[in-house]
């Protein structure tokens, strides 16, 4: 009887403390970091209707969507957004978003293509967009897009894939459909452990540990082809692992009706044709390809977007190269 | 009706691999003069310059190389979806516009062995006919159509075969002897040199006594150069005819008396609707 008080008192601890963690597991990651006290995004979106978030996936599947009743115009005539980007998670653990090596092997166990541009779960977590080297790529456009996410939408609708500008509702239907593909806390491979701390911690610590466990940028560092072959020259390529890259990447573009007018194939003169121009610098060769892509031309604006190492490492463009250049 | 009824069966079957990959047979909408399976994409327009110079036995080089006496022919296709394409164009020859549809019913891919592709076109004649008195020459006799049917397979990476029956029907024929409707069976190879080069080889037999004894069977071959959104085709035939009511009927010169034509087909695709 005199130690029935402690177990009611462990059992309520129990109790509180699940309710805590199921509590928490059912929060996003924004709603988490609000209430610990950090300052929302300039995102962020108080209140999102359902209507907004369906136009906002309409406009980042396939381009255009029904606004007061009339169709809107596509956005671009030659990519929708999920040209270059999933919208759903393409690692087990959201942190290990910028690991190819992680993510390659997501995306072959879950039938997801391979691609350059960083997945929209989660985008809305991130703190900067078009990071590091895209400096190089878009020049000044980057600056004020780096630190802005609407202004980030506007490049990629305009620049990456070469399309308009686009309207004040449809910036608000993408920002609403890419806050519902947010993280949420049961995402995250949080420790036990650590579920109890950051129920004690101080909330600046809380919100400092929390973000280890996703992702609040996505590195992207371009490498040339002059750079990158002394790297290549010294790995041993992996046929098997090529084939699925050239599945999962080259061919979610250049397949029948695709992106792409190039269609690639697994037949010997597209592999031969690989071949033969491998080291020649051209759009043909596939460490120039890779690496740097194509640019939009005055008369043919579709290109190719290039892969950073982040996207695709330095291994794995060698497994590609293996396998496209491998006649069996 | 047999050959229907197995061609149904083969359709029936194929829903079974309804979610293939498609595989690309040929390079390009056209062979030489004839078409071949393919047919463009969806919101794809394609301008067609093709050019069929006069003959190497006609004072070649008089005639700067058959430039001279080229015969011109500037189409339009476009894909109504990544099945239908319809398309127009207008020729020197007898100055005559035709317009045609192109249905793919089936693609080849891993679980069907073969693509299926039909064809309509009807050609217009509006150069006067002098041989005729005037009120024969009517708008209705000046009309011809066409309807094709194309089978084609990739054979391993590189050959491609296509079997073309080709039926024309001329509102006018030349004497008694012809007949309206003509049949022809066109035979059609080709071989990729290479990612980007391919050569090809296209025969139409027409079975005697349907049109005049000076009809002769056209032989076409050719080479493809495809770059990103050209193809360049360039061949030899003694054919210079670009609608097939002229290239099957009306084909009268002979590659042993060096009745050769040179000719190219240009094409080029512009993205007319946005990529879905």
């Amino acid at each position: 009887m005199k130690y029935s008080h402690l177990i009611i008192g462990l059992f309520l601890t129990a109790l509180f403390s699940f309710h805590w963690v199921k509590q928490q597991n059912d929060l996003t990651v924004s709603q988490f970091l609000i209430i610990k006290g950090e300052k929302e995004p300039s995102h962020h979106r108080n209140s999102i209707s359902e209507e907004l978030i369906t136009q906002g996936k309409e406009l980042v599947n396939i381009g255009k969507t029904t606004y007061n009743g009339k169709k809107s115009k596509k956005i671009s005539k030659y990519f929708t957004c999920t040209s270059c980007h999933n919208t759903v998670k393409e690692t087990e653990d959201v942190k290990d978003g910028n690991d190819p090596v992680k993510r390659l092997s997501y995306s072959y166990d879950n039938k997801l293509p391979f691609l350059q541009g960083s997945t929209f779960y989660g985008i809305v977590n991130r703190e900067t967009w078009y990071n590091d080297d895209y400096k190089k790529k878009y020049g000044d456009l980057v600056d004020s897009a780096r630190n802005d996410l609407v202004a980030s939408i506007q490049l990629c609708a305009q620049e990456c894939s070469q399309g308009r500008v686009l309207e004040t509702w449809e910036e608000e239907a993408i920002l609403a459909y890419l806050w519902s593909l947010e993280v949420k806390i049961s995402d995250l491979n949080l420790p036990s452990s650590l579920s109890d701390s950051l129920k004690n911690n101080s909330n600046s610590v809380a919100v400092e540990r929390i973000k280890d466990f996703y992702l609040t940028n996505s590195p992207a560092h371009f490498i040339t082809p002059d750079e990158e072959k002394p790297y290549l020259d010294k790995l041993t390529g992996d046929y098997d692992n090529g084939k699925k890259i050239y599945d999962l990447s080259c061919k979610s573009c250049h397949k029948r009706n695709g992106v792409s007018l190039l269609v690639l194939d697994d037949s010997k003169p597209t592999k031969k044709s690989f071949q033969n121009n491998l080291g020649s610098f051209k759009n043909s060769d596939l460490y120039q390809i890779v690496r740097w892509g194509t640019y939009p031309v005055a008369g043919h604006k579709p290109y190719m977007p290039l892969y950073p190492k982040e996207k695709m490492s330095i291994q794995q463009l060698k497994d590609l190269v293996t396998y496209l250049t491998t006649i069996k | 009706m047999k050959a229907l009824w197995t061609i149904s069966i083969l359709l029936l079957f194929s829903r079974l691999g309804a979610q293939d990959e498609p595989i690309s047979i040929f390079k390009d909408t056209r062979i030489v003069n004839s078409q071949s399976s393919e047919v463009e994409r969806k919101g794809f327009l394609k301008f067609i310059i093709s050019h069929r110079f006069g003959a190497f036995n006609d004072d070649f080089f008089y005639n700067f190389f058959g430039l001279d006496n080229a015969n011109v022919r500037l189409g339009l296709d476009y894909g109504i979806n990544d099945n239908i394409t319809i398309g127009a164009g207008r020729t020197t020859i007898e100055k005559t516009f035709d317009g045609f549809l192109k249905w793919k019913f089936k693609d080849q891919t891993e679980n069907f062995p073969i693509a299926i592709t039909g064809f309509g076109s009807i050609v217009y004649r509006t150069e006067r006919n002098f041989l005729i008195p005037e009120e024969e020459d009517t708008p209705i006799n000046r009309l011809s159509y066409s309807a094709e049917v194309y089978v084609s397979k990739l054979v391993g990476d590189r050959f491609a075969v296509q079997l073309t029956p080709t039926f024309t029907y001329r509102n006018l024929v030349a004497d008694r002897n012809e007949t309206h409707a003509v049949y022809s069976q066109g035979f059609i190879a080709g071989y990729k040199l290479s990612k980007k080069v391919s050569i090809n080889l296209e025969y139409f037999f027409t079975p005697d006594g349907q049109v005049s004894d000076q009809v002769t069977n056209p032989l076409s071959l050719g080479f493809d150069f495809g770059t990103n959104g050209h193809v360049f085709q360039l061949f030899v035939s003694n054919s210079q005819g670009m609608n097939a009511p002229r290239y099957v009927d009306g084909t009268t010169g002979t590659w042993i008396d060096g009745d050769i034509f040179f000719g190219f087909n240009i094409s080029r695709v512009f993205r007319i609707k946005a990529f879905q």
